[in-house]
């Protein structure tokens, strides 16, 4: 008999489900149901028939590995999902190999991705894929239904000589390597990892197998800053010289059940990592990434969403094309770029259309410049499989301009004059200076209010907008109305309720409770999550 | 090879707002819905936070139990 699957997950991917527990719960308050004359006493359900639970999905072949993930063999100092709040969505079940096997088989049996339909999702957070006994079965399986890219994030243990060439056999694949230092002495003690060879050692085999791979970095501040920023520019340059696709620094956080206590000056060590990252730019031809992107943005660019590139992919057709790090896009293809998005999204057509040839006009030195991006031209790290642009890297996705014509549509739809608009620290500046430049928002009658509520739910030093539960909105929006002016329109980012699509927090609460409770119309304004 | 079962639990868990066991019924039963659909009227997607029953049009019942503090909502009692 398998485990029984967690509502509150359910609540969060496929309410559905949990719409039938509640209702046979309520049912069952004020009838007994019978069996040949006698009552049946019911205390579970099971779902009949799963292809009555298929739905359209993008079938990205983690929707069926991800349910690997579920242990983890590192213990890291700074694991984000250490300090997980109880009443998250995104537990994990505890069950054995075999029966998380059964499950992804049963999830590939419904697995289309030429009908681009799957199983609902039930992932909790995802630990260490790899450690599965499983695993390799798994992707073996998924290979004979689909040639997407494998996307595995992993810890780095397991990457042998001997897994590595079994990978290699999968491709395409993508690695994101937990890395963190290349310090056997540092590693251990960040990762508590007994063989941090392992991990370090990989980076020259993948390229060896022709593997492209991310090197992830948490910068956390064990020791010294100083200790730390030496650490990261080695690891930085262990993975430069392996030809990392991408060097990805994740600055850290904890939320309150991770620690009670401040356990360091978040501004100190976040703009202290940026300030080091933008040097090691300089001199390192991997292109280097932080997240969130837009803390860097707001602490260094006077004006957002610029298409400025701030690294190359090497070996890229961007790379071989004569592109430089600091050039602004001006032109693709003889279109003018008025944004990051914008030059974004051409450059993904592009790398997906027939054309093998572009022309680029850039702004270097104060100076407009032509140049021919040829497509064919590319070797490793860089792959047409893997890479999503011709290999031009900018400082995360930006914010794109169609939201104000949603933000609009939602303001006249409701004939709101006073709307109160909720962001998050990292999104005001850029929403603010693209609310100020767009022509839509011209009368004069219109107030908008944009504020950003504080992250209660997960707390300690989280302040991520995507973070933010339906109970921090009801908290803020409470707080906000005391002795204020209530505004008639209350709008909401949809990021922070994308998960699966029903407008469901990360407890998996509805956003409409929030409405319910303030008394003023909510409207979710149709956003993506900002992951970088 | 036959399919992995998906399974849930049943729990009964929660405090009900009315007191009435077939008049909660109904009350949850809205309550489940409307966190899952929005009603329309037409095209005019509409606000749904009370019902009545057919046998006694006089009064009114909340469905979500938080509203009772808000402005704007209607009292239990007859109109």
């Amino acid at each position: 008999m398998s485990s029984f699957q967690d509502i509150k997950n359910a609540s969060l991917y496929e309410p559905r489900i949990e719409f039938i527990k509640k209702q046979l719960d309520s049912l069952l308050s004020v009838i007994d149901l019978e069996k040949d004359g006698e009552v049946v006493e019911v205390d579970s359900f099971r779902l009949k028939n799963l292809r009555h639970w298929v739905s359209p999905s993008p079938c990205d072949p983690i929707e069926v590995f991800g349910y690997a993930g579920t242990r983890c063999d590192c213990a890291c100092l700074f694991c984000c999902n250490r300090g997980n709040p109880p009443s998250s969505a995104l537990g994990n079940l505890r069950r054995p190999p075999g029966e998380e096997f059964e499950e992804m088989r049963t999830r590939m049996n419904y697995f289309f991705p030429r009908a681009g339909t799957c199983l609902f999702p039930s992932l909790g957070d995802i630990y260490e894929v790899m450690l599965h006994p499983h695993f390799l079965e798994v992707l073996r399986l998924l290979r004979e239904k689909t040639s997407k890219v494998f996307r595995i994030t992993t810890n780095g243990k397991t990457l042998t000589p001997e897994a590595i060439s079994q990978l290699a056999e999968l491709k395409p694949i993508y690695l994101y390597i937990s890395l963190n230092s290349v310090s056997h002495a540092r590693r251990r003690r960040l990762m508590k990892d007994k063989n941090p060879q392992i991990a370090i050692q990989s980076l020259p085999l993948l390229k060896d197998a022709g593997i492209p791979y991310s090197v992830v970095i948490v910068p956390w501040p064990l020791g010294s800053l100083a200790e730390m920023l030496d650490d990261l520019s080695s690891t930085v340059a262990h993975a430069d010289l392996n030809d990392c696709h991408l060097v990805e620094i994740n600055l850290p956080g904890y939320t309150r059940y991770f620690s009670p206590e401040k356990l360091y000056d978040l501004d100190d060590v976040w703009s202290r990592t940026v300030s080091c990252v933008r040097t090691l730019r300089e001199k390192t031809g991997s292109p280097i990434v932080v997240m969130p992107s837009m803390y860097e943005e707001n602490l260094y660019e006077g004006r957002k969403n610029l298409p400025e590139i701030i690294g190359l992919v090497k070996n890229s057709p961007a790379a071989m094309s004569g592109l430089n790090k600091g050039d602004l896009i001006l032109k693709i293809g003889g279109i003018t770029i008025a944004s990051r998005p914008q030059a974004r999204d051409l450059l993904s057509v592009l790398q997906r259309s027939e054309n093998r040839e572009a022309s680029l006009t850039v702004e270097r030195d104060g100076h407009a410049l032509e140049l021919s991006l040829n497509l064919e031209v590319f070797s490793y790290p860089y792959s047409r499989e893997t890479d999503n642009h011709p290999g031009i890297i900018f400082m995360g996705t930006g914010l794109r301009m169609s939201y104000l014509e949603g933000l609009k549509e939602i303001i006249d739809s409701h004939k709101a004059k006073h709307v109160l608009f909720l962001s998050s620290t990292l999104v005001k500046p850029t929403f603010e200076q693209c609310l100020a430049e767009s022509h839509l928002f011209g009368d004069r009658e219109l107030r908008i209010d944009v504020e950003v509520p504080r992250n209660n739910f997960f707390g300690g030093d989280v302040f991520m907008g995507d973070l933010l539960v339906v109970q921090d909105f009801i908290d803020f929006i409470k707080e906000y109305l005391e002795g204020k002016e209530r505004p008639d329109l209350i709008v909401i980012p949809s990021s922070p309720f994308n998960l699966g699509g029903w407008g469901r927090d990360l407890t998996g609460r509805v956003y409409l409770d929030i409405g319910r409770e303030v008394g003023i119309p909510v409207e979710l304004l149709e956003c993506s999550t900002i992951f970088d | 090879m036959a399919d992995y079962i998906f399974r849930y639990k049943l729990d009964g868990k929660k405090e009900p707002v009315y007191q009435d066991p077939l008049l909660e019924m109904i009350r949850a039963q809205m309550e489940n819905i409307l966190n899952i659909i929005i009603p329309l009227e037409g095209q005019r997607e509409v606000k749904i936070d009370g019902f009545k029953l057919l046998r006694d049009r006089r009064t009114v019942y909340k469905i979500f139990p938080q509203e009772q503090e808000t402005p704007n909502f209607f009292e239990e009692h007859p109109l």
